[in-house]
């Protein structure tokens, strides 16, 4: 077996963020940072275990959303009595860099969540 | 920590034994979108979707590699194991095929995911078959069911010769991923009780309601016509919110709820009502 120190030729990204200020991107998510062009952190999701579809974000509002931790895969061994509660933390988020004015969260009614296929309704449009 | 998603790939001999095991990728027709004839709102919302698809497969990755274990643990039949594992290099080429998705539509949109908290939980002092019991339900008979019986509908929508080719591929793998739990359930259903059917029908209906967002989510039920045009992104692979929450409720009842309770995994007409209401 050889083992070398690096590999011959540099690893490249499969995938690679781009941050563009298309029309798109600049629907506020619930709770987007104004820090453009970095991905930020808040608000919760709902995606799959795993398999052929994107995330929704869940109503923070909404009855059904503390229920976001059980949607997320695999294994986390957690206490049975002393269960932390359903984080808003779901793993990943569905917040956008751009255009955001900073002050939005997951309660938000500027913006309604995103929809499965990535939709954000704006209840003003 | 939350780091910003993105992939590497290493090329050389790992590409070379990967792509031995899954030689049909580069088939498809690759450099064939493009973007600027298509609504950039729409663009944008269909790359954000690939690149959540890319993160939901990744995360497949990690479910199926613990239904794996779980199922080594409760000496599933060996076969069994064998066609489990032969699901992660299905799930890696998914990845794969969701993330140049996403560079075809110009890149990945900015993601942030916690590897930490990636996986959900299990409850601690369950036996081996127990774990196995809940994890085949979760992410076969629950999670594969609805995201394959969803997609079906969206690739039915999807005009663009590649994320059909992309559906079409990833579809044909999760049929595979779907009869698992089946299977398993035909293997293991001897060994459990009642009390363990009841404890899988909470399970059950946990998993559900942490979909319900999906079809009772302010985004899900606003009659607020999108910022985009429909017909672009239903082109590059996506329905509206309109026609994506119906089909998401019909999926659960007839791809999940109905055929568990043929085995007595159920839950109350009650609860039903409660969850599809």
């Amino acid at each position: 077996m050889l083992y070398r120190k690096a590999p011959p030729g540099p690893p490249r990204l499969l995938l690679r963020i781009v941050a563009t200020a298309g029309a798109g991107a600049l629907l506020g998510f619930t709770g987007c940072s104004s820090d453009s062009g970095s991905p930020v952190d808040s608000g919760s999701a709902v995606g799959p275990e795993g398999g052929l579809l994107p995330n929704v974000a869940s109503d923070a509002s909404d009855d059904s959303a503390p229920v976001v931790f059980s949607s997320s895969g695999g294994i986390m061994i957690r206490p049975d009595d002393d269960a932390s509660p359903p984080d808003a933390e779901a793993g990943l988020d569905v917040s956008s860099p751009d255009a955001f004015d900073g002050s939005g969260d997951a309660t938000d009614d500027a913006t309604a969540p995103c929809h499965p296929c990535g939709v954000v309704v704006r209840p003003d449009q | 920590m939350k780091v910003p998603f993105e992939l590497e790939w290493m090329g050389g001999a790992a590409e070379h034994h990967f792509r031995k095991a899954r030689p049909r990728t580069e088939e498809l027709p690759w450099g064939t979108v493009d973007p600027s004839q298509y609504d950039p709102a729409a663009v944008d919302r269909a790359r954000s979707s690939w690149t959540e698809v890319a993160i939901n497969e990744y995360r497949a990755v990690a479910s199926f590699s613990e239904v794996l274990r779980a199922l080594v643990d409760a000496k599933a039949p060996l076969d069994l194991l064998g066609m489990t594992s032969d699901f992660l290099a299905d799930e890696c080429a998914h990845v794969e095929l969701a993330s140049r998705m996403a560079m075809e539509l110009g890149g990945a949109a900015p993601r942030l995911v916690d590897f930490d908290r990636f996986t959900g939980p299990l409850r601690r002092g369950l036996t081996a078959s127990q774990r196995a019991n809940e994890l085949v339900l979760r992410v076969s008979c629950i999670s594969e069911a609805f995201s394959g019986g969803t997609a079906t509908v969206s690739y039915e929508a999807t005009s663009h010769p590649l994320p059909r080719a992309v559906y079409g591929s990833i579809l044909r793998d999760e049929a595979h991923h779907r009869r698992l739990g089946g299977l398993y359930f035909e293997w293991a259903l001897a060994r459990i009780d009642e009390a363990e059917l009841r404890r899988l029908g909470q399970v059950l209906l946990a998993s559900l309601r942490g979909l319900t967002p999906f079809w009772k989510s302010r985004a899900a039920t606003s009659p607020a016509a999108p910022a985009w045009s429909e017909a672009d992104l239903g082109a590059l692979g996506w329905l509206g919110p309109a026609q994506f929450a119906p089909v998401a409720k019909d999926v659960v009842v007839r791809d999940i709820l109905d055929p568990l309770a043929t085995i007595g995994i159920a839950i109350t007409a009650d609860e039903r009502a409660e969850l599809l209401t």
